[in-house]
């Protein structure tokens, strides 16, 4: 930039835009990759993480530090070097505006963005004044990255435009000092204001030769009124050693006698040693300075002019340096305290205010911007745009006019026009029409006029929609109108118009038209004649609405009526004027022209109690007014009864009193609620007249009906129990099987059957439950006598099962009697026999006759044992009404082992008990010291020929039975093959040890008469037990 | 076939076995008679000492129903056990002192035993199993 052609640089304002344009929107790339130092300013860590994940979002490469106070705050400015900083509005111990002072006392430019909550207008206006360049609203965080470039790119251009501006001065400086010391005069003068030196180009300033002027003093030259201000000037010079003095004017005298405007730039180089002198370099700027005085004059009257308009004017170069302003620009912005355009004064640059609104969102400021180029750049002569910009009182609206100052191409003019009046004016006007609109379009109304010359009519917007039709199609005239209207109805439409332009006798019409669309509509129409002065008619002028609904609406409630059959009828008693309307009339069964009369109206109730009801009520409504609604019989023209129900009320008017009301047939309402009835009647006869009891209940249980079959079975009278809670009436019912199942029926809507007794009547019941949408109803007869047959037969079948039991057992007990005396008891008999078969033959020698004998007499022995044991079994079941006492189980173990002590002894036997769980026994004692006796010589019988027998005897209760266990160490018995035969009646499993095998068979019967099981658990060389329960 | 002089008797009521032994000797005076008290001894005889002869029906076994360990019943099924050689050498006749129809029935039933007799053992009986074995 530093090479460019300065003296252009000017007018290639807007290409260096441009330049600067594209130059950011590389530097935005750049800035996109290259990592940028975030200092934040925030002492809410979600929001810090909002804002984080909001820029990590966006493509900005970034570092951030979060600070939350002013010291972390300083510290980081110098530590962290960042490159922008955002900051919250206000932190518990600091606050932005603050933060914007350090930043600036610092005198550090580094973009500062406020990241905060809600903030007023003003105290955004507040911040961006104190240096804060942009702000964001924290709920609109996807602002920020934008802003965040923007606010860096704008400090970056700032940056070159310095610089920029920097380099250019230089280059101007020395450039102005390369003129002045070759093109114009120049002089150098001594200390003492002497000239040293005088260039040739002085006489065509001043027109003296070099020489004269050598030897002149200068100051006689100069203006009388100008020696001060000059004297003055030359002790700066001297003062300021090497510095140009630029542009000093003032008048000094040509040779030619005229005083000419000097415009000098002095040097004083006395310092220098090759010059030594000041340098006084000058020209001639007469021209230019009458030329300005002139315009100034000019200027003055202009500005006269300009500060007497109420428009807000100013002129900016194209830089948008505000380089003038009117009194109205200049009061406005003192005046105004809002943020706006025009608050601007004079020397500040529009362009910048301008990029800050627009940065601040403001789009107004875009457009005006825009604008303001445009003309700058010649794309427009002039820039028109109307803006709202209201102030905190009421709304204002301006125009911005923006055209070119002259002829000069490097100024633009600007006005702010106030055109809030014009502006409020049109909104009224529109919003009124806009309200007619609104209005007409609701009430479905639109209007037209009709010229009279040419029949051409003119359509509302809303006529074109009732007719479904619009502007561009449809061109309605007297004639295309009348099309549209239904056929009918064309002449009666056409005629009413006519007529009414005649005589205006006739203002209002309705018909039926057929519309664009094909619907059919009814419309209202109502319209006035136009006259001009002569009382001609010009044009008929009116609306049309739509009345289609309103007419449906009309008919449907005549419809509804004429169904209902509702007449009406109005009543002026003092003047005995009736008012039957067309339907009331039918209800009486009269002609249409029937004029009714009182006498002639009340007539028509049937004589006595109906008669009697209406005339009281009439009384009554004539006194006080007092409305009524009566159901009543009349008596039809045609000798028909009727029910008619009777509405009356009356209103005073003018002090006569006024009946009016409806009338309405209600002969088949009434019919249907009396066959109701009698249905209902019919229901009762025949819920009182079945056999079974029958009630109903609503929903909440209350009692609906009742029969007589149910008084008699629950004992309560229909009227103790009717329209009260059926639990309140029973309430030792409640959880009732009855009750559990009514509350089944409902809850599962199904019908449920069952069978209930019923303790206060001591009656069982079979009861059937029907639930409904409105309760339950209830149907039940009485089944005790059932009940009791039932329970008889059910008991003989218990004594049946009884007896049969007792006949298998006593049949078991006669197998195993007919299993003795076949084996048991004729074995001996047959040996008996056989014997004495042998004996008969006395050619046996005597020894063997003695043997035979012998082998006799043990089977008579062998006989007798037999018949002696099926005693005792027999005797075993006969005893059973013997006495229970308590057995000792040690006492019972120790009497029994001291009655076979020698037995004890000869085997070495040992008995062990362990009774500690239950050590007695409420039992018949004989039973039990005979089970245990056997059990014991069992073991001790059937032991381990090698092994002296071990006996554990022991007692346990387990769930409600004493269980004896009695264990053994002997041979065992193999239960695989013999566990049927063990408790059989003389069996036995060993041939080395005598016995009769009836021990097991005692024990098991002696266990079961007294009610206890016998188990055993045996295995061959391990030992047996038997296990005894018995009930306790 | 001839006539069978071997007899077996196998019952726990050694009263029984005399009675039957003297009556198979009125009858027969040449017979060979075999007493067995245990019939698990009576068991095992036959199966060792049939087992080399094939003398077919040649010798004559009562048995009697209630015994200890092993009663007629189980008798017969272990007898069901042995080889068919030994089932062809033996006839076996029950011998009880039960008059019960269902011990009868039940005797009438297994394909081993050839009759029923109640005790006590008679010539009568002998004379009437020689009949039938002999027609």
């Amino acid at each position: 930039m530093q090479n460019w052609d300065f003296t252009g640089w000017r007018s290639t304002m807007h290409q260096d835009n441009e330049h600067q344009l594209q130059f950011s929107n590389r530097a935005i790339k750049q800035l996109m990759n290259t990592t940028i130092n975030i200092l934040h300013l925030e002492d809410l860590p979600s929001d810090a993480l909002f804002v984080e994940k909001t820029l990590k979002k966006s493509n900005i490469a970034f570092r951030k530090l979060i600070v939350d106070t002013r010291d972390k705050f300083i510290t980081a400015l110098t530590a962290f070097s960042p490159d922008i900083i955002l900051s919250d509005h206000s932190l518990p111990s600091f606050n932005s505006i603050e933060a914007l002072k350090l930043l600036r006392e610092a005198n550090l430019n580094i973009p500062f963005i406020i990241v905060t909550a809600a903030m007023s207008d003003e105290a955004a206006v507040d911040l961006i004044v104190n240096g804060a360049d942009d702000y964001i609203i924290k709920d609109r965080l996807s602002r920020l990255p934008v802003a965040i470039t923007n606010a860096i790119e704008k400090f970056r251009l700032k940056k070159i435009h310095q610089t920029f501006l920097e380099t250019l001065i230089k280059s101007e400086k020395r450039y102005r000092a390369l003129i002045e010391h070759s093109a114009d005069g120049v002089v150098i003068l001594d200390q003492s204001g002497k000239p040293k030196y005088v260039s040739a180009s002085v006489k065509n300033v001043l027109g003296y030769e070099p020489n004269e002027v050598l030897n002149m003093d200068l100051f006689t030259l100069m203006h009388p009124d100008e020696i001060a201000d000059m004297t003055l000037m030359l002790k700066k010079i001297l003062n300021h050693p090497g510095k140009t003095i630029p542009g000093h004017t003032g008048r000094m005298l040509h040779k030619d006698g005229s005083w000419r405007w000097i415009e000098a730039t002095v040097t004083n180089l006395l310092d220098d040693p090759d010059i030594n002198g000041i340098i006084d370099n000058f020209r001639d700027v007469t021209e230019r300075v009458q030329g300005e005085q002139l315009l100034s004059e000019s200027g003055k009257f202009t500005n006269a002019i300009l500060s007497s308009l109420g428009s807000h004017i100013c002129v900016i170069d194209n830089t948008g340096v505000i380089v003038a302003v009117n009194k109205a620009w200049a009061d406005f912005g003192k005046t105004n305290g809002a943020v706006n355009l025009a608050r601007t004064s004079q020397g500040t640059n529009y362009f910048e205010i301008c990029e800050k609104a627009i940065l601040a969102g403001d789009l107004i400021a875009k457009q005006a911007l825009d604008g303001v180029l445009s003309v700058f750049n010649k794309d427009k002569p002039v820039f028109e745009m109307e803006y709202q910009c209201d102030s905190p009182e009421e709304k204002r609206w301006y125009v911005l006019h923006v055209m070119k100052f002259g002829e000069d191409q490097t100024k633009v003019v600007l006005s702010h026009q106030n055109i809030t009046e014009q502006k409020i004016a049109i909104q009224r006007l529109a919003q009124s029409e806009l309200s007619l609109k609104q209005a007409q379009s609701m009430a479905k109304i639109g209007s037209w006029e009709m010229d009279l010359q040419s029949f051409e009519l003119s359509w509302s917007e809303q006529a074109y929609r009732i007719f479904e039709t619009n502007y561009e199609q449809f061109t309605p005239t007297h004639r295309s109108f009348l099309a549209f209207c239904h056929p009918y109805d064309r002449v009666k439409v056409d005629r009413a118009l006519r007529d009414s332009v005649k005589d205006s006798s006739i203002d209002y019409i309705e018909h039926r038209i057929i519309t664009a669309s094909g619907t059919q509509k009814t419309v209202e129409q109502r319209w006035i004649v136009s006259k001009d002065d002569n009382g001609l008619p010009i044009s008929l002028m009116g609306t049309c609405q739509d009345i289609t609904e309103k007419k449906a609406l009309e008919r449907l409630l005549d419809k509804a009526t004429t169904m209902a059959r509702i007449g009406s009828y109005e009543v002026d008693l003092a003047n005995d004027l009736f008012f039957w309307s067309p339907m009331t009339k039918l209800i009486h069964e009269v002609d249409h022209d029937f004029i009714p009369t009182a006498k002639t109206a009340l007539d028509f109730y049937k004589p006595g109690l109906n008669r009697q009801k209406v005339q009281e009520a009439i009384d009554l409504v004539m006194k006080n007014q007092t409305p009524f609604d009566l159901e009543l019989q009349i008596v039809t023209a045609n000798g028909n009864d009727r029910w008619v129900r009777v509405i009356g009320e009356a209103e005073l008017v003018n002090e006569k009193c006024i009946l009016y009301g409806s009338f309405q047939d209600i002969d088949k309402i009434k019919e249907t609620e009396l066959e109701v009835l009698r249905a209902y009647e019919e229901k009762n006869v025949i819920l009182e007249s079945i056999g079974d009891a029958f009630f109903a209940v609503d929903k909440d249980w209350i009692v609906n009906y009742w029969n007589k079959e149910a008084n008699r079975l629950l004992h309560h009278t229909k009227e103790d129990v009717l329209n009260k809670n059926l639990w309140e009436v029973f309430p030792k019912s409640v959880g009732s099987e009855s009750y559990k199942k009514y509350n089944l029926a409902v809850q599962s809507k199904q019908i449920v059957h069952f069978e209930d007794y019923y303790p206060p009547m001591d009656s069982w019941l079979e009861v059937s439950a029907y639930p409904s949408s409105n309760g339950l109803s209830v149907f039940f007869k009485d089944i005790t006598a059932r009940k009791l047959a039932d329970k008889k037969l059910n008991d003989l079948n218990d004594k049946l099962r009884a007896h049969t039991n007792e006949l298998v057992i006593s049949n078991k007990g006669l197998e195993q009697f007919s299993y003795m005396v076949s084996h048991n008891l004729r074995a001996p008999v047959a040996n008996i026999i056989g014997l004495g078969g042998l004996l008969k033959d006395e050619t046996y020698p005597s020894d063997i006759r003695q043997e035979f004998l012998n082998g006799i007499l043990e089977n008579v022995q062998r006989l007798d044992d037999v018949i002696v044991d099926l005693n005792l079994i027999l005797q075993v079941k006969r005893q059973i009404s013997e006495k229970k006492e308590t057995v000792n189980l040690q006492i019972l173990v120790d009497t029994i082992q001291s009655s076979i002590k020698s037995l004890i002894v000869k085997e070495k036997a040992r008995i062990t008990t362990d009774f500690t769980a239950a050590d007695e026994f409420e039992t018949m004692k004989t039973y039990l010291h005979s089970i245990f006796y056997n059990l014991i010589l069992n073991s001790i019988k059937y032991r381990k020929a090698d092994t002296a027998p071990v006996i554990e005897i022991r007692s346990s209760l387990t769930a409600g039975k004493l269980i004896i266990s009695f264990k053994d160490n002997g041979l065992g018995i193999d239960l695989n093959k013999k566990a049927d035969q063990i408790f059989g009646l003389y069996k036995r499993f060993h041939h080395h040890v005598e016995g009769k095998g009836m021990g097991l068979f005692m024990v098991k019967t002696q266990v079961e008469m007294l009610g206890g099981t016998i188990s055993v658990n045996s295995e061959v060389n391990l030992g047996t037990t038997f296990l005894i329960e018995f009930n306790v | 076939m001839s006539i069978p002089h071997h007899y077996i008797v196998v019952d726990d009521d050694s009263l029984n076995n005399l009675v039957c032994k003297h009556v198979i000797l009125r009858f027969d005076k040449e017979a060979q008679i075999m007493l067995f008290a245990d019939s698990e001894l009576a068991l095992k005889f036959l199966a060792e000492q049939f087992i080399h002869q094939t003398e077919n029906g040649g010798s004559i076994l009562f048995l009697d129903i209630n015994m200890p360990i092993i009663n007629g019943w189980e008798f017969l099924k272990a007898f069901e056990g042995l080889e068919e050689k030994i089932h062809k050498q033996i006839r076996i006749y029950l011998l009880s002192s039960s008059i019960d129809p269902s011990d009868i029935e039940k005797a009438h039933e297994n394909p081993f035993v050839k009759g029923y007799y109640p005790k006590p053992l008679s010539v009568q009986t002998l004379d009437a199993i020689r009949n039938e074995t002999m027609s």
